[in-house]
């Protein structure tokens, strides 16, 4: 590599750096490069589409096209940038970084995040304008109301839960004597589908009759307590709201866990240690020290967290289907773009969640301000 | 600045088209010539015979031809089988896609434009949706009227007249079908006991009042489905609508004509609260209902001692009986009457196979064509894992008395309707009626309440 | 000292109590893809612990004619119906409760320790090497038809989810540097793209996402589903790659720059090695997601039985009215082994370094 970027220099060096002889050479070598990158990464393209190979070779094929290949893409990219005049090179250096990504994402997600933006002001089969209707539908039906007020709650309780669990087991891993084994406890529920959750939480929720021995874990404690068996997803409403929050909880806190534990092991021992000879309680030196220091960590995860609860879909829909009570915005968007097959008010209730993201993006963004250098 | 990004942009798109033109004629190239013979025509034979005996005669081999449906695990198994004789006969390679969530799939793939060529619906409600989008073609334009009669029931082939954006159009053909309006019993329990089989609304209360006398609870309910909760309840319904009302009315209930406030469809309701909201005649009651999952309901009949006595199901209820269970340890009668005047009609439901619009091959013919054959069906049938709705499959095919009999029972059944929840519009059928069923049975709502909700959902 | 030891065991005393109940879910899992179909619904999976249980030790027999709605009289003592059907606690801290209602019998029962013993392989069988049907044909003879096993959906799966999950990774990190440490505008707009996308249910660009594959001829690759999989992952991936970017400390590639690096040197022999413990920490996540993912690979890949993943597989096997959910448990269980292996083995790259400014403060 040093060599190459030797080599860089010395072919700029070459041209002055301003002037058509320059430009002429960048422009040129730029569309070869353009076309050598192109050729050769359509040819593999080809060669992994043609499907010649094993599922597995296939992979590794792949792992090595995708390292290699987007390295190799950048280095030539920036070697294309780097022949530019050196105000122009600076300003193309971004796309360097972000050009192929940027492609992608705007591929495959912000075109039909417009066209959906579309749609929201169609009707259920996309052909004709109704203005606003999908709207008014979503901000006043009684069940997309409900569905609004839960997910709500999912945002505020969900999000606080998993954070401050998260954390809170991070920092006692840290100081425990069984960190590695506490943390895989934790983060286990990650590596569930949601399909085998549902499986897994009927041993804790299901219901029997008195008469009959209880299979849920919930409903043993309570009967053995003397109490009589409860109905917790179904008619214990609205508490069976939290009961499925429960799942997510057990299911996020996980990502939560290993995102802060990552970050308090920044956190140098130096302040820590220092804090405590002036005598600091543990409490003090928590609130003190390690917040400030893993605050962006935080707001890095909080933001995740409110996001997934957002968007939480499957430990609804697999638990009760959005029945009872318990619809949330994305079982609702399911149901009206998929089951239902209406596309406009679908659509609408999708923009309704891009919108109710911004205040988290301001967050993030003012956040990202303080440091701007 | 924003317009060099833009200028990247470009490239990489220009990228994109370029590799989409490579790749666009490859599939140009791929795509199998037309044949001229068939473009036109019933279908039925052509010079050198039908289609399906062309395939035997092997003019298709070597073509593909794929099959989405829904049916997985032994069915799965048991069709592709099946297709795996077929293929050897004629050299095809027809291919069964399984996919859990067909309308989801289809949708995609077919707006796609990578549609399968036959795609079987598990429910006619999702079918009918598909027809409206103009997706699904028209079964009679490959087959003659005269050969689907000859190979179903009338009553089956009306129930798939559907309406598209062109018209009405016979919108597929039945493969394997079933029956709801069954109630299952442990016979052992029903012979100790020397229970009669109840034929009227008002021998099944009593019956029901004698088990509750002799220590039984009657009935064993269900209503649990994860994200379909609420479906078993919809059931109880439609067959009780089928007793309370003419056939007439139930199809005008149906198309939302006959509204659910109605003084007919609360009578329905009112036959259904006698049994599910009598805490003697359930067990568990309501809140057991609400929180027993509709599979594990029929387990209580063959617990030692039984619980309960009787669940009302569809046939495929029997794949949730415990394994040591065998057919004859359990038996069925068809829902009694209510009111003399209609009957015990039986409520069905089936998969379908409908020819994808737009994938009108000859080879796609001959497949179809094998598919409206009992024959196509006889290796799930000899393994008790179909029923059978062609007019050519053999009663002596079934391994069990027990599949010959409901086979028997939908062949002579007073008459035959489809599921209506599956039929109304999803917003109603898996949607509004799901959900109003379920609150209605765990009590959040009355009964007027419940009809007004569920009535709701046709309103959208 | 002592304090300190004392604190320490607090600390694991009380991580050993929510990893305990963090774990209860699970080992019920565990314990029931142990067990037969028809004991996993009967018989509370706790109960493969030692634990104590009412046993009938005693049946008393009351005249079969006599009437539920009427006084029972036991021992000289009058009960109702109602009470005999949920038990009634009688001295000696036993139970009375009907054995047989219909033969109107009623048993007592007595405490005792008990354990689950029942417990078969048979559903890791069934799930590993798949299904098996006996056909028999009308001349009755029978011949096994075997359903696909695991094994393929497992090397299909891998295939799927390991370029799913580095692909995604590394432009990931490319965009988090350029986002973070060139200068350019719109970059507040980038990322306000980015995080909006976050939120972005997935399931809508799945159609015109479609359709351009299939245009493109490459529906139904692994090709697509690595650029689905890639592009649905790129938001989170950057938003969490760019936190730890831009967190690095300044001083290094204020030094950096002074030698004359350019930003693709600073890139590949700076953020790249430092932000490998971070790249991994966030890719498990996609890693799993990926791994158990149902919906995008079905419709990308397609449901034929050679490009089959793990969900696929399961999905297929539970059958379509879920008959056969038993098989989720140890199914279950089999697709998280990688997962949690891949875990634990990376946990060493988890130390110091690895998020977040060390020296910045």
């Amino acid at each position: 590599m040093k060599s190459a970027s030797g080599t860089d220099k010395k072919l700029i060096g070459l041209f002055p750096d301003k002037g058509v002889l320059r430009w002429l050479v960048a422009v040129i070598s730029s569309i070869l490069i353009l076309a050598l990158n192109f050729f050769v990464h359509v040819s593999i393209l080809k060669f992994i589409v043609s499907g010649s190979l094993q599922p597995l070779l296939l992979a590794i094929v792949a792992i090595i096209w995708g390292v290699v290949g987007v390295y190799s893409l950048h280095h030539s990219l920036n070697f294309c940038v780097s022949l530019y005049p050196y105000e122009w090179s600076q300003r193309l250096q971004h796309l360097i970084f972000i050009g192929p990504a940027i492609t992608l994402l705007i591929w495959l997600l912000l075109l039909p995040a417009l066209r959906t933006f579309r749609l929201s002001f169609l009707d259920k089969l996309g052909e004709t304008f109704v203005g606003l209707e999908n709207y008014k539908y979503v901000f006043t039906e009684r069940t997309m109301v409900l569905a609004l007020q839960n997910t709500v709650i999912w945002v505020i309780v969900g999000t606080l839960s998993c954070v401050s669990l998260g954390l809170l087991i991070a920092i006692l891993a840290d100081r425990s004597s069984y960190e590695k084994i506490a943390k895989i406890f934790i983060f286990m529920p990650i590596a569930v589908s949601f399909v085998a959750a549902s499986v897994i939480w009927k041993f804790i929720y299901a219901y029997s009759p008195t008469s009959d021995t209880q299979i849920g874990l919930l409903n043993a404690i309570n009967t053995a307590m003397g109490g009589e068996p409860k109905a917790w997803l179904t008619m214990m409403q609205p508490w069976n709201n939290y009961f499925l929050m429960a799942i997510l909880v057990w299911m996020m806190t996980g990502f939560a866990m290993v995102m802060f534990s990552a970050a308090i092991k920044n956190v140098p021992d130096e302040s820590i240690e220092a804090a405590r000879v002036d005598g600091a309680s543990e409490i003090k030196i928590f609130f003190a020290i390690i917040i400030p220091y893993i605050k962006k960590t935080i707001l890095a995860v909080t933001t995740s967290i409110t996001i997934f609860s957002m968007r939480v879909f499957d430990a609804v829909w697999v638990m009760t289907g959005g029945q009872y009570g318990t619809d949330v915005i994305a079982t609702k968007f399911y149901k009206e773009y998929f089951t239902f097959n209406n596309s406009g008010t679908g659509s609408a209730i999708a923009m309704l969640l891009l919108v109710a993201i911004i205040p988290v993006i301001i967050m993030n963004i003012n956040q990202g301000k303080e440091e701007e250098y | 600045m924003k317009k060099m990004s833009s200028l990247f942009v470009t490239i990489i798109l220009l990228m994109v088209t370029v590799l989409s033109g490579c790749a666009g004629d490859k599939i140009s190239e791929v795509a199998p010539p037309t044949d001229e013979q068939v473009v036109e025509g019933n279908g039925e034979v052509t010079s050198e015979g039908t289609h399906l005996e062309r395939a035997y005669a092997g003019e298709f081999s070597g073509q593909t031809v794929t099959i989405m449906g829904a049916f997985g695990d032994n069915l799965q198994l048991l069709f592709e089988d099946t297709l795996r004789e077929f293929n050897e006969k004629t050299q095809m390679n027809v291919v069964y896609e399984q996919s859990e969530d067909v309308p989801t799939t289809f949708g995609i793939r077919f707006d796609g434009g990578n549609a399968p060529d036959i795609v079987s619906f598990p429910q006619p409600g999702a079918l009918r949706e598909q027809v409206g989008r103009g997706r699904i073609a028209n079964i009679e334009e490959v087959f003659s009227r005269d050969y689907l009669e000859q190979q179903y029931g009338s009553s089956w082939l009306d129930m798939t007249m559907m309406e598209g954006p062109n018209g009405v159009i016979n919108a597929g053909i039945w493969q394997n079908v079933n029956a709801k309006s069954f109630v299952w019993y442990p016979v052992a329990e029903f012979e100790e006991n020397g229970y009669e089989i109840p034929t009227t609304w008002d021998e099944l209360i009593a019956l029901s009042d004698q088990m509750v006398e002799d220590g039984y609870y009657p009935w064993t309910l269900g209503l649990e489905s994860g994200a379909a909760t609420g479906w078993p309840a919809t059931d109880w319904i439609e067959d009780f609508m089928l007793r309370v009302v003419s056939l007439e009315d139930y199809d005008r209930w149906v198309s939302g004509d006959l509204e659910f406030a109605s003084p007919e469809v609360k009578k329905a309701f009112d036959y259904m609260e006698k049994i599910w909201f009598n805490e003697d005649y359930v067990y568990g009651g309501r809140v057991g209902i609400v929180n027993t999952n509709f599979g594990d309901a029929p387990k209580l009949m063959f617990t030692e001692p039984a619980k309960a006595l009787m669940i009302k199901q569809g046939s495929f209820i029997q794949d949730f009986f415990p394994d040591e269970v065998e057919p004859g340890d359990y038996d069925f009668f068809i829902t009694p009457s209510i009111d003399e005047a209609y009957g015990q009609p039986l409520l069905v439901g089936g998969d379908t196979m409908s020819l994808v619009e737009g994938q009108d091959r000859p080879e796609v013919r001959a497949v179809l064509e094998f598919l409206t054959t009992g024959e196509s069906l006889r290796i799930l049938i000899e393994n008790g894992a179909a029923i059978s709705p062609h007019q050519d499959s053999d009663l002596t095919w079934y391994n069990s008395d027990m599949n010959r009999k409901i086979a028997e029972a939908i062949l002579t059944a007073d008459a035959v309707r489809f599921d209506g929840s599956d039929l109304m519009p999803a917003e109603v059928g898996t949607g509004s009626f799901w959900t109003g069923m379920v609150d209605w049975v765990a009590g959040a709502t009355n009964t007027d309440e419940a009809l007004k909700e569920i009535q709701s959902g046709f309103n959208k | 000292m002592t304090s300190k030891n004392k604190g320490k065991l607090i600390v694991n005393i009380v991580l050993g109590l929510i990893c305990f109940i963090w774990f209860i879910p699970s080992l019920g899992l565990l314990i029931s893809s142990f067990k037969s179909a028809d004991d996993i619904t009967n018989v509370p999976w706790w109960n493969s612990l030692p634990h104590k249980a009412y046993v009938t030790n005693e049946v008393i027999q009351l005249p079969e004619d006599l009437s539920l709605k009427e006084d029972i009289v036991i021992d000289g003592r009058v009960y109702q119906d109602a009470q005999l059907r949920n038990g009634v606690k009688i001295e000696g801290d036993r139970l009375l409760t009907w054995e047989n209602r219909n033969k109107r019998q009623v048993g007592i029962q007595e405490k005792e320790w008990s354990i689950h013993k029942n417990y078969t392989l048979d559903n890791y069988e069934q799930v590993i090497a798949g299904r098996s049907v006996t056909i028999t044909d009308g001349e009755g003879n029978e011949r096994k038809v075997q359903g696909s096993g695991l094994g393929k959906a497992f090397v299909n799966s891998l295939a799927v989810t390991v370029p799913g999950t580095i692909i995604p990774l590394v432009l990931a990190t490319f965009t988090a540097y350029g986002l973070a440490w060139t200068k350019f505008k719109g970059k507040k707009i980038v990322f306000s793209i980015i995080v909006i996308l976050l939120v972005f249910p997935t399931q809508v660009a799945m159609v015109p996402v479609y359709r351009d594959f299939v245009s493109l001829g490459i529906a139904g690759t692994y090709l697509s589903v690595w650029l689905a999989h890639a592009a649905f992952g790129l938001p989170l991936l950057t938003f969490f790659m760019y936190n730890h970017v831009r967190q690095l400390p300044k001083s290094i590639f204020e030094s950096a720059f002074l030698d004359g690096a350019t930003h693709f040197m600073i890139f590949m022999r700076l953020v790249v090695p430092l932000s490998i413990p971070a790249a991994l920490s966030i890719g498990i996540f996609q890693f799993n997601w990926v791994w158990n993912d149902y919906l995008i690979n079905l419709i990308f890949l397609g449901g034929m039985g050679d490009n089959e993943v793990l969900p696929m597989r399961l999905a297929t096997m539970i059958g379509a009215r879920g008959e056969n959910w038993h098989l989720l448990t140890s199914g279950s269980i089999i697709s998280m082994l990688l997962p949690l292996t891949i875990f634990f083995l990376m946990q060493k790259y988890f130390v110091k370094g690895m998020l977040g400014g060390s020296v910045k403060g």
